[in-house]
Order: C-alpha cells, then structure tokens, then sequence
C-alpha cells in the first residue's frame, strides 16, 4: 500500500512537468521571461509550503534539517528573482505550466497532510527527490534554453546547483528511510 | 577619449610658450618686413610672410622663420595627431584594466563557469577573500600566516555557513547571500570546514 502512494506521489510530481510540456495538441508556445520567472517562483514557493509542512509534521531530525534548508533556501531564491524583475521591469505572469504546479503542489500538500510518522516521512523525502528531478529537467530543457534576458538566465545558471544539491542531498535521507 | 583630450590641451599649452619663447629670439615681429634667419637670400618686403617651413629646392632643409598662422596649424595637426593616438593606446589599455576588474568582481548572478586556478593558495594580504559561489568555497584549501583575516564572501544566491569540522574556532552562522563574514586566524594549525546548509560544502585553512 504505501509502495504504491509513493508511486502515485511520485508520478504525480513528474506530471507537473513532463506532461504539460508534452501534450498530443501542437507544441505549446515556449514561456516567455516573465512566464519564466513566474514559474520559478511558484516552483519555489511550492518547496517552501511542503517544507513547512514536514517541519511540523516529522519527528525525524534528518527530515527536519533538510525541510529546514528546503524553506531557507527557496525562499532565499524568490528574494533574489523578485528583486530580480523588479530591477528589469518585468511583471512575473502565470502560464499553464505555473498554474499545474501550483495545483499539484496543492493536491500533494492536501495529501501529505492526512498522513503521519514514518510514512510521512518517506511520502515527503520520496516527493522531494520526483520534484527536484523534475524542476532540473525542467530548467535544462525548458527554462534556460529559452530566457532571453541575461541576468535572468544567469539566476537560473545560479539556481541550478541548489536544485542539484537538494536533489542529492534529498536522495541520501531517502536511502536511510527505505 | 579623455587622455586624448588632455594631450591637445597639454600640446595647445606647448604651442603657446613656444610661441612666446619664439618672439623672445627674434626681435619684436613686423609683419611688414619678413626676416629669415639661417638663409643667404634676401627676400623683397611682402605683405605675407614666408612660411617658417619651407624645402630648398636643391637641398631639403627645414628653415625657420617668423611663426605665421601656417606654420601654426601645420604643428598643431601634428600634435593633435600625435596626441589623439596616443589618447587611444591609453583609453585601450584602461579599458583592458577595467576588464578584468570586472571580470574578478563577477557578482553571484553571474553564470561563470568557475575553475580554481590550483587546489591551494598561498596568500600574503592582511585580508584574504574566499569565495563562496556555485556551492563551494573557492579556494578549497588556502593557507595564510598567523594573524591574518579571511573573508568568505557569499556569491550564491542562499544563505550558507562557515562552520568547523568537530570542535573548531570556526562558527559564522548564516550568512546570507550577498553578505560576507571574517575571521582572523591567530594560531596556527589546519581548520578543516564545511557548510551546516549544505554538508557536501568543505574547505580547508591551513595557517602558518
């Protein structure tokens, strides 16, 4: 049972992603900066919300630690992007990609919500490693390919070693809890 | 530019004491009567004076003369000319300096691609600067004398922390990024280091 809402979990943050990019209608329009900046923000406001949540959830201090860096790090990252559009005059604007990991992160959040202990634990940590994968593919094949403006791809060239070090530091807690 | 523009002034201030150091040679200067030195023709009283340069037919020699309005523009060209490319080759190499100035400052949001340019460094400043970018603290390994300082300066866009493997003097809290933090080292011996944010994050200070 909990194999399989690890899958389901899993999935599910892999499909924030991958399957809005790869609908069967013609290839949807590659974001824009501000659409860019946007789906930064929200990718990083949405690891803020589960790390809050695992902070008063978990009684693992591993888990603890790590959800802490999660909330300091992201928000840290949101800091600079504001500051970021701001400088350039740019308004940050939803886009479909935005709006489905917003709605993802929410339905992931409602779901982490009802369980406890030790499977928390693990449905957290297991949906950090999905989503930090998923973030890196999508600021590799998505994000950096197309921001025009030269000191919003170098905050996504900066951003990247943060999600790879999550990414990892995320996959060590998950290999002690399994 | 500006060095250019400072030549023709400093060559326009020439001109002007040459100016006056040319009447004090001659006597007073009678536009009526041309007198050239150093030749053996005498020349008909003219109205316009014979240039200061002049070419003998037979042998080139620069003559000299009453300074006239000719013989004016003739050097300030020359000066100007001088000056102006001077001027570049000035603005060239301030324009290389400020290059890698700026390429040394690279700010946090830079993407560089960052490679140290050897695993240790020796430094004899009184403050030596460690940066922190990209996840790591660049140098890795440093080594500097007792009593010098270190500075870690945050280029990363979190917060990290320069903290003591074990029991150690090393203890700066978060840094956040943009900011930076400094400790003067006044034993010797190697402080080992790392990130308490990002635990893969090591340093080393070796103090001599």
């Amino acid at each position: 049972m909990k194999k399989i809402i690890a899958l389901a979990i899993t999935s599910a943050a892999l499909a924030a992603f991958t399957t809005v990019q790869a609908q069967t209608q013609p290839a949807a329009a590659p974001p824009n900066d501000a659409q860019i900046a946007q789906i930064v923000l929200t990718a990083d406001s949405v690891d803020v919300d589960y790390g809050k949540l695992a902070v008063k959830k978990t009684k693992n201090a591993q888990v603890k630690a790590f959800a802490e860096t999660m909330i300091r790090d992201h928000t840290s990252v949101n800091k600079q992007a504001t500051a970021l559009a701001k400088k350039l005059g740019m308004t940050p604007e939803a886009s479909d990609t935005s709006k489905s990991l917003q709605s993802d992160g929410d339905k992931m959040i409602a779901k982490l919500k009802a369980m406890h202990g030790a499977a928390f634990d693990k449905a957290y940590i297991d949906n950090e490693v999905a989503y930090h994968e998923s973030v890196i593919g999508a600021l590799d094949k998505v994000l950096l390919p197309n921001a025009k403006n030269a000191e919003l791809k170098n905050l996504l060239e900066a951003g990247r070693p943060i999600f790879i070090s999550h990414l990892n530091h995320a996959k060590e807690i998950q290999a002690s809890l399994h | 530019m500006t060095a250019a523009l400072s030549e023709v002034k400093r060559g326009s201030a020439a001109l002007s004491h040459s100016e006056i150091g040319g009447r004090a040679r001659q006597p007073a200067f009678d536009p009526s009567t041309s007198r050239r030195r150093g030749t053996d023709q005498q020349e008909p009283a003219r109205p316009k004076p014979a240039p200061a340069v002049s070419l003998n037919a037979k042998t080139f020699r620069i003559v000299s003369g009453p300074l006239t309005v000719r013989t004016l523009a003739f050097w300030g060209i020359v000066i100007f000319i001088a000056g102006f490319l001077y001027g570049r080759q000035l603005s060239k190499l301030g324009t290389q300096v400020a290059e890698s100035v700026n390429r040394e400052s690279a700010p946090a949001t830079q993407a560089a691609t960052v490679t140290a340019p050897a695993p240790t460094q020796q430094s004899t400043a009184s403050v030596t600067p460690v940066k922190i970018q990209l996840f790591k603290f660049l140098p890795e390994t440093i080594e500097i004398s007792i009593g010098q300082t270190i500075e870690w300066v945050n280029n990363d866009l979190t917060p990290h922390t320069v903290t003591s493997q074990g029991t150690g003097e090393l203890n700066s809290g978060s840094i956040d990024a943009g900011a930076s933090w400094r400790h003067t080292f006044t034993k010797a011996g190697s402080f080992p280091y790392y990130c308490t944010f990002h635990p893969e994050m090591k340093g080393m200070v070796i103090v001599k």
